[in-house]
């Protein structure tokens, strides 16, 4: 019932919804070219320590398109999605300690995600804005007081060496090969964020974000909308802290503390809050920056700079870089049709 | 005798809760106040508080000025950086974005932490006593001079504030704005000199309480996060439209979490208070959740 009521609202009243225009397939096969330049580009430019920083990037898109799905489509402001990262990531450590493969380490995360993505959700669905910043902080502090006390289980505030995985004749301990174990995980992860932008499901999420009334009145139920992103964030969440703790090959409470999950926001901010490409921009600039400042011997202006891009960002571009980037692009196009105009 | 000196134990349990009940309850008048004017939420307010502080410390111990001047430029630097919080960011906020309001103030809130330990650094400071360490026995609780200064100031302060917001024309033109911007306008009240004036006395309670808290503990570039999560807590539990519910709430928050690590132990104190926000506001009523002046938060 909410599916038609939401197709008609999508379509202009008093026509029939049109069909979606079909990319011209040129512009398709420019953009394969794009993404295959891409993901090609790290492992032949880069080597050793920088693929693995790569590799990392592609763990923290997937956290990212998580928190995009949630804060960028649903509008659900969450402050423990880098706790969620760390639940993936510690599951997986403390299976692997006790000599689970990676299919049991990957179920479990699975499973432990859903779990507690639906034990903060469930509370928090009468709840928006600060309220729900303020429990999800509260989950996530939580969270880091459970980790510097079971020190026997997590090894605590030290943290943990988290053993390579080796899927065939793959090692995650060689940066190469740890890339294009990452690489499958966000590939599927950003088909999935894709293809939700084109179903139902993902149009009431912007109709929640946009107005719950409105989304109320055309019948979207507001609270399966609102678990189901919950779900899916915590367990791309879940999926990217296992892939962090397997490429970084150390995980420590302070990967998943407060300021982790600020700078998740940052990433999805600066990238353009509701958009794939967005995420994975912002996701590249989370962990490149640092290492870059690190290497510049300025590690401390990291995140005086993160702070103030989130706050001018946020403020000044609210649809962040890809949002700029389009605007630019319909302003550029714009000039060319008037100066053909003109020409004519 | 066992007895008794377990009675006193809890009353003074219950006594050193009040006084860190009173801290919470200074920073959450702060953030009542702004949210009365502006409706939103600051984030960065507790780092309001440790500008002031840490700036006084660096002040008076490193570049050896006095310490009055120090306190008095870094109360200066707090009132300074408040109003330009409202002034340079909250009031930009487009309409209709939710929650836009705590993600400016999350920037910024990194932004002045970061700041200040490129300024003086990452370490823990101890800072002025203010008579933490001079005690006398009143009724069977050894009480400091910086507890009566605690609770002395945090009383002043509330009943000011009561005062001002229910006896003086300047508190009903503050309601007026409160309730509504444009027809307080339209009567007359300048609501922009107003709010800036509200985000300027905000910014000095936020340098009050965060001078009290390092002369309690130590001062570094984040010792007022926690202070300022346990009065958000207060204020959400309480209701940030109310007046006297939050900032009792927040005191009784004070006494909970002492009662609680006197009981379990230091580590229980963490997970007792968060266990609390997210029980309580699970469990409240719907209508004690109710958002409805809450648009923007």
């Amino acid at each position: 019932m909410s599916a038609g009521v939401s197709d008609r609202m999508t379509a202009a009243p008093g026509q029939a919804a049109p069909a979606r225009p079909r990319k011209s397939t040129r512009s398709v096969a420019v953009r394969t070219a794009v993404i295959v330049v891409l993901v090609a580009a790290p492992p032949l430019i880069f080597s050793g320590y920088w693929l693995f920083v790569a590799a990392q990037v592609l763990a923290f898109g997937i956290a990212t398109l998580g928190l995009e799905i949630l804060y960028g489509r649903t509008g659900q402001l969450s402050l423990a999605h880098a706790s969620f990262m760390g639940v993936g990531a510690y599951t997986g450590y403390v299976l692997s300690q006790h000599g689970y493969g990676v299919p049991a380490q990957l179920g479990a995360v699975l499973v432990v995600a859903l779990v507690t993505g639906a034990i903060v959700a469930v509370p928090t669905l009468r709840l928006s804005g600060l309220r729900l910043a303020l429990v999800t902080l509260a989950v996530g502090e939580l969270f880091a007081w459970l980790l510097t006390n079971t020190t026997g289980l997590t090894g605590g505030t030290q943290g943990a060496a988290v053993a390579p995985v080796v899927i065939g004749s793959l090692d995650s301990s060689v940066p190469l090969y740890a890339y294009l174990i990452a690489l499958v995980p966000a590939a599927l992860a950003t088909l999935l964020a894709v293809h939700l932008g084109r179903t139902q499901l993902g149009r009431r999420m912007l109709l929640v974000r946009d107005s719950e009334t409105a989304a109320r009145s055309v019948g979207v139920a507001i609270a399966r909308t609102k678990i189901i992103a919950f779900l899916l964030s915590a367990v791309f969440a879940g999926f990217a802290g296992w892939l962090y703790s397997v490429v970084a090959g150390f995980i420590s409470p302070a990967d998943f503390n407060l300021f982790a999950s600020v700078y998740l926001f940052v990433a999805v901010i600066l990238g353009g809050a509701g958009s794939v490409v967005g995420a994975w921009l912002g996701a590249a600039y989370v962990v490149f920056m640092p290492q870059l400042f690190t290497l510049m011997g300025q590690p401390n202006l990291y995140p005086l700079i993160g702070g103030a891009i989130l706050a001018v960002v946020a403020l000044l571009i609210p649809d962040g870089m890809v949002g700029l980037a389009r605007r630019l692009l319909t302003r550029a196009q714009r000039r060319r049709v008037t100066a053909t105009e003109v020409a004519a | 005798m066992q007895g008794a000196s377990n009675g006193n134990d809890l009353l003074q349990v219950i006594f050193s809760g009040l006084v860190t009940g009173c801290l919470y309850a200074v920073v959450l008048l702060g953030v009542l106040i702004v949210f009365q004017v502006s409706k939103s939420m600051n984030f960065a307010y507790g780092q309001v508080g440790m500008v002031a502080t840490l700036g006084g410390w660096f002040g008076y111990s490193v570049l050896g000025l006095p310490v009055w001047l120090a306190l008095l430029i870094g109360v200066v630097l707090a009132v300074l950086v408040n109003s330009v919080i409202d002034f340079a960011a909250i009031r930009r906020i487009p309409e209709g974005r939710p929650g836009l309001d705590l993600v400016v103030t999350l920037g910024i809130f990194l932004l002045l932490t970061a700041v200040m330990q490129q300024i003086v650094d990452a370490n823990s400071h101890t800072f002025l006593s203010l008579g933490a360490d001079t005690h006398r026995q009143v009724g069977g609780v050894v009480v400091s001079v910086n507890d009566g200064l605690v609770i002395g100031l945090t009383v002043a302060v509330v009943c000011v504030a009561r005062l001002l917001l229910t006896r003086t024309t300047l508190g009903t033109s503050l309601r007026a704005s409160a309730e509504d911007a444009t027809i307080a306008e339209s009567a007359g009240v300048n609501v922009r000199r107003l709010r800036t004036g509200t985000w300027a006395v905000a910014g000095l309670l936020a340098a009050v309480a965060g001078i009290l808290v390092a002369s309690r503990l130590a001062v570094d570039a984040f010792y007022m996060t926690p202070v300022l999560i346990k009065a958000f807590i207060a204020g959400m539990i309480g209701g940030l439209d109310r007046f006297w519910p939050p900032l009792i709430v927040a005191v009784l928050l004070g006494v909970y979490e002492s009662c609680v690590v006197f009981l379990f132990g230091a580590n229980a104190g963490t997970p007792a208070v968060f266990l609390l926000i997210i029980i309580a506001l699970a469990l409240m009523p719907k209508r004690f959740v109710n958002e409805r002046n809450e648009v923007r938060a």
